[in-house]
């Protein structure tokens, strides 16, 4: 009972590529019809990157020493926090420009460290379930406002031109890529998947792909080059339907959702992983104490004025991509391990 | 833990309060127009007229009124109107945004700044100019329902579907104004003389008139297009579904089930070629138009119109980048051929 099954964690990771899409901030001018294309291939590669590393998990449980474990423990407790600062340091900027003079940044970040680490505390199988129940409700609203828009969609303003291409496609990719948190969560929850951990990789990057598409297309023929900020709210903006007259708080009210899924996630992921590392176990108090030292190494970042965002996109994309690697070679090291011990796998239960 | 999140936050958000709704000053359409201290902002804003009755809103009274505010930029305008009014400016229904037809579009920042950097502001909010300015047409007393502005935003969308018009919105006028040509197609409201005593009757026929198109070339205004026109452009850019056919005996409006594009890259040059799937929008009594004909009248109307230099408003821009982007890139103002195919 402590394992989620394959599609429950297909569901909280389509929640956070749902996330990924909803916090993109495209360049001024970038063409949605390249990043869509730049968007699919990034799925392909993360095919690429994850099938291997779920085949590995779902054939060999990973065993490693303990030396090894605390490293491991400590490296995903780290990743994990920063990819959780980031993620609710762009999500209170995002919802302070609105109102700057009513809502402070720091305010918007610390309550929502703390509801993260109380919505955690119901603990994976209860994060797991909660996405695929709210997934699709999600997706049937925005299936709605996808055709309530159709009446603005010109195709004509789809096109491949971009004056530097190679630079165009370069860039988008690595701010796609930097948007990707999936790829640390898909790492962290494939072990604990109860079968067949490739169908769930399956499932979330077919989805993954249909939602790029969807998106950046629809985006391309409503708003053609036309950008101010972020994408998501750019087309919020752009919506005056027969049935919704204003999607704007149904765009906020879904990436509210999509962020608080997925930062409890990482937050159950920041708590257990430094609990490994310190052998405690009592995440009644390693939650809240995980938020309480994430709100303080925000407030010392704030009155020190660093902009997290500057080195959102590198951090995310290193991580990410960290840690599938890790899923990669961690059974190879587990062989070489176990053939110097001269012991034998551990037997799947 | 609940304890201490409601805590923080009772801690973090007690001390703002958000405007009521009796504070802020609901705007239904805006006016832009220039004058020697810059731009002049005319909002229209919801102000209930109530008649005795339980209802503070009486339908057949306008229930707006007029602010002007004047200012080096559309923000500093509608910040004046702001401290004329006392309350919080809420663009949030806003229905149009009249220019008056002396505005130079290409200044972007001082035109459209105050509109994206306001958040509840519609980003596809109808875009049209007006004849002689845009406080004139918005002083024009019109009821219609409580929100006045819209009579004017149904006037387009009636003028769509009877393919005189092609609407406008804030991020094509952005879009297009940004591109090569800065040549933008805008529906044109103009006034009849009005008589005296109109306001005193109930109102029976508006002296509102949408009747063409304004076109602004590098940004100003520069000539006026006909309802027919107009909808063969709607027609062939896709912007539009309704256009209708000129002959001597009758004119028949026509539907677009379809369109398909199709393009030949020849001598340095492109040729595009709309494929065209149509019906008769309503029932017709006499003959209706053979293909051929119609195929050779729409695309002798798509010549002229390239001819006249208005080639972008058939979309040459989008189709270039499509199509021809190596010849985009070397000359974006390269000329495109149309021709109407209809099946």
């Amino acid at each position: 009972m402590n394992r989620i099954s394959s599609y429950q964690a297909a569901a909280l990771l389509i929640v956070s590529r749902l996330l990924a899409l909803s916090l993109y901030l495209p360049r001024p001018h970038e063409n949605p019809a390249i990043t869509c294309v730049c968007a699919v291939l990034l799925c392909g590669l993360k095919w690429l990157l994850l099938m291997p590393a779920a085949q590995l998990v779902s054939r060999k449980r990973l065993f490693t020493s303990r030396t090894s474990a605390a490293v491991l423990s400590a490296v995903t407790a780290l990743g994990a926090a920063v990819l959780l600062i980031m993620l609710t340091e762009h999500f209170s900027a995002l919802l302070g420009s609105f109102h700057p003079e009513r809502y402070s940044r720091f305010g918007i970040t610390a309550v929502l460290l703390f509801i993260c680490a109380y919505v955690a505390s119901m603990g994976r199988q209860g994060l797991a379930r909660t996405a695929s129940i709210i997934l699709p409700v999600i997706l049937g609203v925005m299936a709605l406002i996808f055709i309530e828009m159709r009446g603005a969609m010109l195709p004509d303003r789809l096109n491949f031109f971009a004056p530097d291409p190679e630079n165009a496609v370069v860039s988008t990719f690595l701010r796609l890529l930097g948007g990707s948190v999936d790829l640390l969560l898909c790492a962290c929850l494939m072990p604990l998947i109860d079968c067949r951990p490739t169908r769930t990789v399956g499932v979330y990057l077919t989805a993954d792909a249909l939602m790029s598409l969807g998106f950046f297309l629809m985006a391309g023929s409503v708003l053609g080059s036309f950008s101010t900020g972020n994408l998501w709210f750019t087309l919020s903006c752009c919506t005056h339907g027969a049935v919704i007259d204003r999607s704007g708080a149904v765009f906020l009210a879904v990436m509210t959702v999509c962020e608080l899924l997925t930062c409890s996630a990482l937050m159950l992921i920041t708590s257990r992983a430094v609990g490994h590392f310190f052998r405690r176990t009592h995440q009644s108090t390693l939650l809240p104490v995980t938020a309480a030292v994430l709100t303080v190494l925000m407030l010392a970042m704030l009155s020190r004025n660093i902009n997290v965002q500057e080195y959102a996109e590198k951090f995310t994309s290193s991580i990410g991509t960290a840690a599938v690697m890790t899923m990669l070679f961690s059974p190879l090291y587990t062989r070489k391990y176990l053939r110097t011990n001269n012991c034998e796998y551990p037997r799947k239960a | 833990m609940f304890l201490v999140i409601a805590l923080m936050g009772l801690m973090f958000y007690s001390t703002g309060r958000p405007p009521e709704i009796a504070d802020r000053v609901i705007v239904h359409a805006v006016g832009v127009d220039v004058n020697d201290n810059g731009y002049k902002v005319t909002l229209q804003v919801f102000s209930p007229e109530g008649s005795g009755s339980d209802t503070p809103l009486d339908p057949s009274k306008p229930n707006v009124r007029l602010v002007n505010g004047e200012g080096r930029s559309v923000a500093e305008a509608a910040e004046e109107c702001r401290r004329k009014l006392g309350g919080e400016l809420f663009l949030g229904q806003n229905r149009l945004i009249l220019f008056g037809k002396n505005i130079d579009l290409s200044r972007s920042d001082e035109l459209f700044g105050y509109f994206l950097s306001a958040s509840e502001a519609f980003l596809n909010v109808d875009c049209a100019t007006s004849e002689p300015s845009a406080e004139k047409l918005l002083s024009v007393p019109v009821s219609a329902g409580s929100v006045a502005s819209e009579r004017f935003v149904s006037m387009i969308r009636t003028g769509e579907t009877d393919g005189t018009v092609c609407g406008c919105s804030l991020t094509e006028l952005i879009t297009d104004i940004q591109s090569p040509s800065e040549m933008v197609m805008m529906p044109l409201f103009t006034v009849d003389n009005m008589n005296k005593d109109a306001k005193k009757f109930i109102e029976q026929e508006s002296p509102i008139r949408l009747s063409k198109s304004a076109v602004f070339k590098q940004g100003k205004y520069s000539d006026s297009l006909s309802p027919y026109e107009t909808g063969i452009i709607s027609a062939v850019s896709g912007r539009g579904k309704y256009f209708f056919t000129q002959s001597e005996q009758n004119t028949q409006l026509i539907r677009v089930r379809s369109r398909e594009l199709k393009a030949d890259e020849v001598d340095g040059k492109l040729c595009v070629t709309v494929h065209l799937n149509v019906s008769p929008a309503e029932p017709t009594v006499g003959e209706c138009k053979n293909t051929d004909s119609l195929t050779n009248e729409l695309t002798d109307a798509c010549e002229k119109l390239t001819d006249k230099g208005y080639a972008y408003l058939l979309g040459q821009e989008l189709h270039l980048k499509r199509f021809a982007p190596k010849l985009y890139k070397d000359s974006p103002c390269t000329s495109v051929t149309y021709r109407v195919n209809i099946n």
